[in-house]
């Protein structure tokens, strides 16, 4: 089913569509606010929606007047390796007067150039894009001005992949379902899973990291884990990391790398929840 | 503190703040029927920074941006902060973010009536503007996909009290998408106590956020009839690692109100 938006900023016509059955999300969320942190001043809003990316450029002119760009339909591209990168036409319009009433009359868009988005993570990226000729290329993270706070009580589990691993319950791949109760002090969290009966006989774990903040996305990095099970296996534990953290009001989900015992054990996968729904 | 304008002096910390819990506005807004020009909101707990792409007097495209929009009431629906114009370096000349100007013209608010619209008003050099706004939507993402979680939720108003209360159901989690009808299925894994659920319904997409109506059908562990009913599943956010949304349900006899939720599998 298609719902054809024909103008997404006014009369800039796009091929867009609201694709009810995209394909399943498997980028990350790169909307946000991204800057240059060496070039305060200026910025680029990025809206991911599945596999299209929305880019206003918060520019410029020479005479040092603020100047809008907008590259409305910025579709994500195959074979670039591990980035992912978006490319689209850029426009500069003219409009209606924001004070005075609409007139949507006076609105026209005219392309100037291309936009490039390249992301070689969830939080660092390349911007290219040419205006008139001239070419500008900036590399870009996003803006974060709050560490979130991870605290609560969640649903869910940690769910793995095992490499080169020769011991540990439920291997090839690991599930652990249950609950997560996350406190945090500071960058400093812990998240403390108890895992059901079915597996492993039930047991728990602790996970301890450092949150790094990368706009409305996190990580927690140097991390260690130890686990204990309740019938009498010995301990587990490790390092691990979660990258490509989300979280907010329903829950939190992330990209999980664990190592256990050494690095020859590598746990790859997904942790997370949902926000627990009860008192 | 940084920020897009530093010299936007605005009363910011890099700091902590407790409240992950409430609905995220972040996402670009427009008037559908003034099209042309946009409202960027990116919300990181108890700031919003906002960003304004408009048209000057002269029809020129222009940017205005508030980077400490707070909320001014406790249920964090009206949001406002000082709009400032900025000037700067060329962008195809070197950058020297020294020579940012920043000058305040005004100040923005937002009023939101539901987590996809709201009211925009806006001074700037003594002019105000109102206008009414909603999130845009360009794509739908499919929530299709092997998960595991389930629910978590609270049963209320039920004619058996021993139905009331909170529960959890958590298990291997399957989501399937014809167009915009989803199909979600979800049980306990072998060995826990038995209990599934199916949720069927129409899904829309407003920005970020999407919604599920429809009808459920559950078999729990603490009743011995099948549970059926309708269900909204708001505020649904679907990304790479998981798919999330907050629950309000009923059945035969109880009202039903949590989250449902899954992590994708690996």
């Amino acid at each position: 089913m298609k719902r054809t938006i024909a103008a997404v900023i006014g009369g800039v016509v796009l091929s867009v569509a609201a694709i009810v059955d995209a394909a399943t999300t498997k980028v990350p969320d790169y909307s946000e606010l991204w800057w240059n942190s060496s070039e305060n001043g200026w910025g680029a809003s990025v809206t991911l929606q599945d596999d299209i990316v929305f880019l206003v450029l918060y520019v410029y002119d020479a005479q040092r007047a603020p100047r809008f760009f907008v590259a409305p339909a910025m579709q994500l591209q195959s074979g670039t390796g591990p980035d992912n990168v978006f490319t689209g036409s850029l426009y500069r319009t003219v409009g209606s007067p924001a004070t005075a009433p609409f007139d949507p009359s006076k609105y026209s868009p005219t392309q100037v150039g291309n936009a490039s988005l390249r992301f070689t993570s969830p939080g660092t990226a390349t911007l290219t894009y040419t205006i008139d000729g001239a070419s500008v290329t900036k590399t870009i993270t996003r803006q974060a001005y709050r560490i979130v706070d991870l605290s609560g009580s969640y649903r869910g589990g940690t769910y793995v992949n095992t490499n080169g691993c020769t011991a540990g319950a439920g291997l090839p791949s690991i599930q652990y379902t249950g609950t997560l109760g996350v406190t945090q002090s500071g960058t400093d969290v812990t998240i403390e899973t108890f895992f059901d009966a079915n597996f492993a006989d039930g047991g728990h774990c602790i996970l301890r990291g450092k949150l790094d903040q990368q706009g409305s996305l996190a990580a927690v990095v140097n991390g260690t884990y130890t686990c204990t099970f309740d019938q009498g296996s010995v301990p587990l534990s490790g390092t691990f990391e979660i990258t490509d953290l989300e979280s907010g009001e329903n829950g939190f989900f992330g990209r999980y790398v664990g190592h256990e015992g050494g690095p020859a054990c590598t746990h790859t996968g997904r942790i997370g929840g949902v926000r627990q729904g009860h008192p | 503190m940084k920020r897009l304008a530093a010299a936007l002096a605005a009363a910011l910390s890099f700091s902590v703040h407790a409240d992950n819990t409430a609905v995220d506005y972040s996402d670009l807004w427009w008037n559908p029927a003034h099209g042309g020009w946009g409202l960027g909101l990116d919300r990181q707990a108890d700031v919003m920074f906002a960003t304004l792409f408009i048209y000057a007097d002269d029809g020129s495209a222009t940017w205005l941006s508030a980077s400490a929009v707070q909320a001014t009431n406790a249920g964090q629906t009206s949001w406002s902060g000082k709009l400032y114009r900025s000037t700067g370096p060329g962008f195809a000349s070197a950058f020297d973010p020294s020579s940012v100007g920043v000058a305040e013209v005004g100040t923005l608010r937002v009023d939101f009536s539901s987590t996809q619209k709201g009211t925009l008003t806006y001074s700037v050099d003594g002019k105000s503007v109102a206008e009414p706004i909603e999130r845009i939507t360009l794509r739908a993402p499919s929530a299709a996909g092997a998960y595991h979680g389930g629910i978590s939720a609270i049963a209320s108003g039920c004619d058996d009290d021993s139905f009331k209360g909170g529960f959890d159901v958590l298990g291997p989690f399957t989501a399937s998408q014809n167009g915009s009808h989803v199909a979600i299925a979800f049980a306990t894994a072998p060995g826990d106590v038995p209990s599934s659920c199916s949720f069927t319904g129409d899904y829309s997409q407003s920005g970020r956020l999407g919604r599920i109506q429809g009808n459920w059908l559950c078999s729990f562990y603490f009743a011995l009839d099948p549970r059926v009913g309708t269900f909204t599943l708001d505020d649904v956010v679907v990304t790479a690692n998981g798919f999330a949304g907050r629950l309000s349900a009923k059945d035969q006899d109880c009202n039903y109100d949590g989250r449902v939720g899954a992590v994708r599998d690996p």
